[in-house]
């Protein structure tokens, strides 16, 4: 490129000029040049021609002169010519080039190479004149002492006319040459084209002069103009704007320019704001480093104005980081040349705080893409960084957390395998996870010792495989042994009311002579049939006196019969106790005067009055203090009347009044208290002599207090003295047998401690998990002392309170002595609510309902689990909750459920245990239990010896078939007989069809397997000794078989069966009816009893 | 002084009924003796005593049975019968006081409270 003046460089209208000018010069200079060309062509046409004119001219005139020899005459002819040439010069040569003529006449007898100096013309010429024709133009230019001329040559042919010296052979004679001078021609020619060129250059400059203004008025100027804006503009002047004028390309473009302009304008100040508006602080720098822009946010965090750093200050000097000139953001842009992100530095800000920065940067360029600075934003993350730490103390708790989860799950686990166990399951292992931490290593430990438990195990249970037979053949022993002794208890009963009634017949056929004895001695004492000797009175005394001990006697042992036999009914009033205590005692002073005893009387200001019969308080009393007296022989006797604070709280209305008979007298030993209201336990046999009694009075004080729901007891140092006391109600509806439960107090403190629920609950309306309690039965004992005895008692606080064998006995603890031996069973029903039955008839129906529904024990540590038991199996069982899983024993033991259903995890005892106990306690070991659990391990369920295994959650259809299965449900209805004895079958199939079973019989085996085949009984009562011999088969047939074996077997038998017959059985029959040991009626009895405790 | 009291006494226990026979006469009274039931009501009418003495527990018709059939009788019906009777059970009042009855003695007899327990029922009954 050449390097143009920079005036040029910077002007376009020059350079157009410049353009304009050379172009039309080049054009012009062609245009001429060609037009010289074709003049000049045109003109040596013309002087060719000439010249062939000349020589024609030339040679018509010396043509005969010289075919003559006349020279002379072609000097002339050639000096005419000459005239009529003005610089040209004609010659005429031989053939050997020698010119002859010429028009000079200095040229005659020269060469023609003297002549022309043409090279290319003298050599034409000689193929000219040797005959041929030479080749090209006969016309030649040279140029001689700075003279240019044209040459021609010519030949001249040898004709006839000249045959007579030359001869004929010679074609050619000799050449003529013709020379003019060019010059002058070229000199026009030349003045033409200075002439032609000097008005071109005029036009030319006309024409540039036109073209240029034109061109500098519509383009020049608007694109000057709109450089000089753009100039503008690019130095940043955005107001610049052109004047647009026209609408051709230039006006469009300045159109464009002003858009261009406002587009620029809007993009920058979007862009200011933009980064006026970025919260985080964001600077610009140039590749100096220096600031060039720095925006609000990052003008807060360094403390510097725009004003200060803009142009001034560097960013190091501003940010005065922590960060080194290697890591510095810009610094690595700039070097890269690329976006450097996320570098964290702190930076001191100009106040000096410190502030952790996370910084970014971009390098900028121009259009070029040359760089010319950087963009930097930072962005203070205290609070990222705060964010951090926390996430990382979070992460660290977390890991902590599962850690210690970690830890957890292990020990769990751990314990999970020792309670499985400790349940039974001794394959379990521990999980020994590789980890090798200390939890493996904990694991590995117990799995050895784990091991050598199995071992020891597998020692241990070869022996108890063998006492698990001696176990089972003792269970059926002791299960005759049962039978054998409930019978004899029955009959023990029965023996006991004959007793009962024979002594109160016979004390009634005792007491008629007595009365008589009595009578007529007393007549004669009263001298009614004369006098007597004082002897004879004394004799007759002392008849009197044994007759009435004797009376005494039998009225005691009446007494006592009566109250055995639950006879005496109590004739309750209302009624002062002070007065009557005081009234009875009062009686005793004479004698006690005499021995020289005091009375003293301590009664309570407050005392309420009592609801008593009077003449069975007064025997109690008269009891009491006539042993109070006859055993005190110095010091006082103290008759005390307070009132009770048995069943109440601290200060409520008491509801039973304390009588206390407290003596000076010989006491009582420790260990003779218990048996103290025994009868006929007079304690110290040696003093009965002394101190005559019938050794019947406490027991019938303490049966007489006992109608009173009241209690009786004793306490006493021996030597020292004794203390009777007796409560009586002060309420009368303690007395009165309620139809509707009763609820004390005391009571539903009971029942809530024990149930573990607001006292408010049982004292407001009686409800457990959700239903109204309806009703508590329980059986009583057979001890006079009991308070329930002769009674079925309604009465909450007595249940409760008192006779709880096994449970706890809450408020009366001194009652456990009096209850020792009890069989008291108390039982807790609590009848499911029905809200819908409203008609009394349908309630009756419903309630009558319910006595026949068997009862389900739901053992759950979670309420809810057992309303849903409850309200799945409401219509088919009475379900009796439970949550304390300790409890369940006792409770399977005092409900006898058909069924229980027992949950695995529960809290305190698990449901493993649970089963274990149910399994080993003989009372409860019969009873199917089916396991509800989310844990699924029917292995170690099955094995420990459930029924069935459901895990939760439970679905209704499934849980009732599975009772059904398990309890064999209602579905007995049809009973197979096998039994060859005819009066047995009878005696049997009447019983069974009395009971409503449905009975097909079977009098041996074969007839049996076919029944059993044809249609599968429910039940199977069959003889062991079937005359074919086949019992033990049959049994063992039914019991292998997938189909049958659930049927229940009940066996009677003929004789003792041994041990290794026991064991073969076990666990496959429900019952053994031994017919040599039980009578007929028992027997059937029994029968029907294991039917109906079963399965009904 | 006015006529002596009639009292029946009705006892098949020979030695009892003689022993009230005997102190009832020596407290003054006149006494009529039936071992039986139905000797008692021939005596009634024959007698027609002022109080009749009745154990409950006797051969053939018992105490109440006899009560009843004099209590029902127009003509006997004002005469008091005292339940004599060695059922000192509960109920065993109402049962006689139900049959008729009009009072009570309990078995044993107190030899020495018998006349007085039948002078205070007199006083009572004229009283």
């Amino acid at each position: 490129m050449v390097d143009l003046p920079l005036f040029i460089r910077r002007r376009l209208s020059v350079k157009i000029l410049l353009a304009l000018t050379l172009g039309v010069a080049i054009v012009m200079g062609v245009i001429i040049y060609l037009g010289v060309a074709s003049q000049r062509r045109e003109i040596r046409a013309r002087m060719t021609t000439f010249s062939q004119e000349l020589k024609f001219l030339a040679y018509a005139g010396i043509k005969y002169p010289m075919s003559k020899g006349d020279s002379a005459s072609v000097e002339r002819q050639l000096l005419d010519v000459r005239t009529h040439l003005h610089d040209g010069e004609i010659a005429v040569c031989d053939f050997n080039q020698r010119i002859v003529f010429s028009t000079h006449a200095e040229r005659i007898n020269t060469t023609v190479a003297g002549f022309i100096r043409n090279s290319e013309a003298i050599t034409a010429l000689k193929i000219l004149l040797e005959g041929g024709e030479p080749p090209g133009e006969n016309y030649f230019e040279e140029e001689v002492d700075g003279n240019r001329f044209l040459v021609t040559i010519h030949s001249m042919p040898n004709e006839e006319e000249c045959y007579h010296c030359h001869g004929a052979s010679r074609k050619i004679l000799g050449g003529m040459i013709i020379r003019q001078s060019t010059d002058e021609t070229y000199a026009a020619i030349a003045s033409l084209r200075n002439r032609t060129i000097g008005i071109s250059v005029l036009g030319i400059a006309a024409i540039i002069g036109i073209i240029y203004s034109l061109l500098s008025r519509l383009v020049t100027r608007p694109v000057d103009d709109l450089a000089s804006k753009a100039e503008h503009l690019a130095q940043g002047d955005f107001s610049v704007s052109v004047a647009v004028s026209t609408d051709d390309a230039i006006g469009v473009l300045g159109h464009s320019f002003n858009v261009m302009v406002a587009s620029i304008k809007n993009q920058i100040e979007y862009a200011s704001s933009l980064k006026e508006a970025i919260a985080d602080p964001l600077f610009l720098v140039d590749t100096d480093m220096v600031i060039t822009y720095m925006n609000e946010a990052c003008s807060l965090l360094t403390g510097y104005t725009k004003e200060e750093v803009e142009g001034r200050m560097t960013c190091r000097e501003v940010f005065q980081s922590d960060i080194c000139e290697s890591t510095c953001p810009v610094r690595c842009c700039f070097e890269s040349g690329k976006a450097v992100s996320g570098v964290r530095a702190t930076m001191t800000s100009r106040r000096g705080q410190q502030v952790p920065l996370m910084a970014s940067a971009s390098p900028l360029r121009d259009a070029h893409g040359t760089l010319v600075g950087g963009v930097e934003i930072c962005r203070d993350i205290t609070d990222v960084l705060e964010a951090e730490r926390l996430r990382y103390v979070q992460r660290d708790a977390a890991r902590k957390e599962a850690q210690q989860r970690y830890l957890e799950e292990r020990v769990a686990s751990l314990l999970h395998t020792l309670s499985l166990v400790a349940g039974g399951d001794l394959l379990e292992r521990a999980e020994v996870r590789g980890k090798n931490d200390m939890m493996d290593e904990i694991a590995r430990h117990a799995n050895l010792m784990l091991d050598d438990l199995q071992k020891l195990y597998e020692q241990i249970s070869s022996f108890s495989k063998e006492l698990e037979l001696e176990v089972g053949r003792r269970t059926m022993m002791l299960r005759e042994k049962t039978l054998l002794l409930e019978r004899a208890n029955r009959d023990l009963r029965e023996l006991d009311r004959l007793k009962s009634s024979f002594l109160a017949n016979m004390s009634h056929e005792l007491r008629t002579p007595m009365n008589s004895i009595i009578g007529y001695t007393d007549l004669l004492l009263d001298r009614i049939d004369g006098e007597i000797n004082e002897e004879q009175e004394k004799s007759l005394q002392k008849v009197v006196n044994n007759a009435r001990h004797l009376l005494h006697l039998i009225n005691d042992i009446l007494d006592m019969s009566k109250i055995e036999s639950g006879k005496i009914e109590l004739d309750p009033r209302e009624t002062s106790i002070w007065q009557l205590v005081k009234g009875i005692a009062t009686t005793f002073e004479p004698a006690m005067k005499k021995k020289g005893v005091a009375l003293v009387f301590d009664f309570a200001d407050d005392l309420p009055l009592v609801f008593i019969d009077e003449d069975k308080v007064r025997q109690v009393l008269l009891n009491l203090l006539s042993n109070a007296v006859k055993f005190t022989h110095a010091g006082e006797i103290k008759v005390s009347v307070y009132p009770s604070m048995r069943g109440i709280n601290p200060g409520g209305v008491p509801i039973f009044v304390e009588v206390c008979i407290t003596d000076t007298g010989i006491g009582i030993k420790e260990g003779d208290i218990d048996k103290l209201f025994d009868k006929f336990s007079q304690i110290d046999v040696s003093s009965i002599r002394e101190h005559e009694g019938t050794g019947l009075g406490l027991s019938i004080a303490r049966g007489l207090v006992v109608l009173h729901k009241g209690m009786i007891w004793a306490e006493s140092r021996f030597g020292q003295g004794s203390r009777f006391c007796f409560t009586l109600p002060a309420r009368k509806d303690l007395l009165e047998k309620p139809s509707e439960v009763v609820i004390e107090p005391m009571m539903a403190e009971g029942l809530a401690s024990y149930f573990s629920k607001p006292v408010e609950t049982f004292l407001r309306e009686p409800r457990y998990a959700g239903n109204p309690i309806k009703c508590w039965e329980y059986v009583h004992c057979g001890q006079t002392s009991c308070p329930a005895y002769g009674s079925d008692e309604h009465r909450c606080w007595l249940i409760f309170g008192t006779h709880c064998k096994g449970t706890r006995v809450s408020s009366y603890p001194e009652k456990v002595g009096f209850c020792r031996g009890c069989e008291i069973v108390e039982r807790v029903i609590m009848d499911e609510y029905d809200g819908n039955v409203t008609g009394s008839a349908e309630k009756s129906d419903v309630e009558a309902g319910k006595g026949t529904k068997r009862t389900v024990l739901a053992i759950d540590d979670n309420p809810e689990m057992i309303e849903i038991i409850r309200k799945y199996l409401g219509r088919e069982y009475t379900v009796v909750g439970l949550q304390e899983s300790a409890e369940a024993v006792r409770m399977a033991r005092k409900l006898k459920p058909a069924v229980i259903t027992l949950d695995i995890r529960m809290p305190g005892k698990n449901g493993w245990h649970v089963l274990l106990d149910l399994k080993q306690d003989h009372e409860t070991q019969d009873i199917p239990v089916i396991i509800l659990s989310i844990v699924d391990e029917k292995q170690l369920g099955f094995s420990l010896g459930a029924a069935e295994y459901i895990v939760k959650p439970v679905e209704k259809n499934l849980l009732l078939r599975k009772l059904d299965t398990v309890s064999c449900s209602a579905r007995i209805k049809r009973v197979l007989v096998v039994e060859t004895d005819p009066d047995v079958m009878a005696a049997v199939r009447q019983t069974l069809e009395e009971a409503g079973f449905q009975v097909i019989v079977a009098h041996n085996v074969r007839q049996a397997m076919d029944l059993i085949r044809e249609e599968i009984p429910d039940l199977i009562v069959m003889n062991l000794i079937l005359p074919d011999d086949g019992g033990a088969d049959m049994m063992a047939h039914v019991k292998s078989d997938e189909a049958m074996r659930h049927i229940p077997l009940v066996l009677i038998t003929e004789r003792q069966l041994n041990n290794a017959e026991l064991q073969e059985l076990d666990g496959r029959i429900e019952a053994i009816l031994n017919r040599k040991l039980l009578t007929m009626d028992d027997m059937l009895r029994e029968l029907t009893e294991t039917l109906r405790r079963c399965y009904t | 002084m006015e006529a002596k009291k009639v009292v029946l006494v009705v006892e098949d226990n020979r030695d009892s009924r003689e022993l009230v026979v005997k102190v009832l006469r020596v407290r003054g009274y006149e006494v009529v003796e039936a071992v039986d039931g139905e000797e008692a009501l021939r005596l009634v009418q024959k007698q027609r005593p002022d109080l009749i003495l009745m154990d409950i527990s006797l051969p053939r018709m018992d105490g109440h049975a006899v009560t009843r059939c004099l209590k029902g009788t127009e003509d006997f019906k004002a005469i008091p019968v005292i339940a004599l009777t060695a059922h000192a059970m509960k109920g065993d009042r109402e049962k006689a006081l139900a049959a008729g009855c009009n009072g009570y003695i309990a078995k044993p007899i107190n030899v020495r409270e018998l006349p007085e327990q039948i002078k205070q029922f007199f006083s009572r009954e004229s009283g």
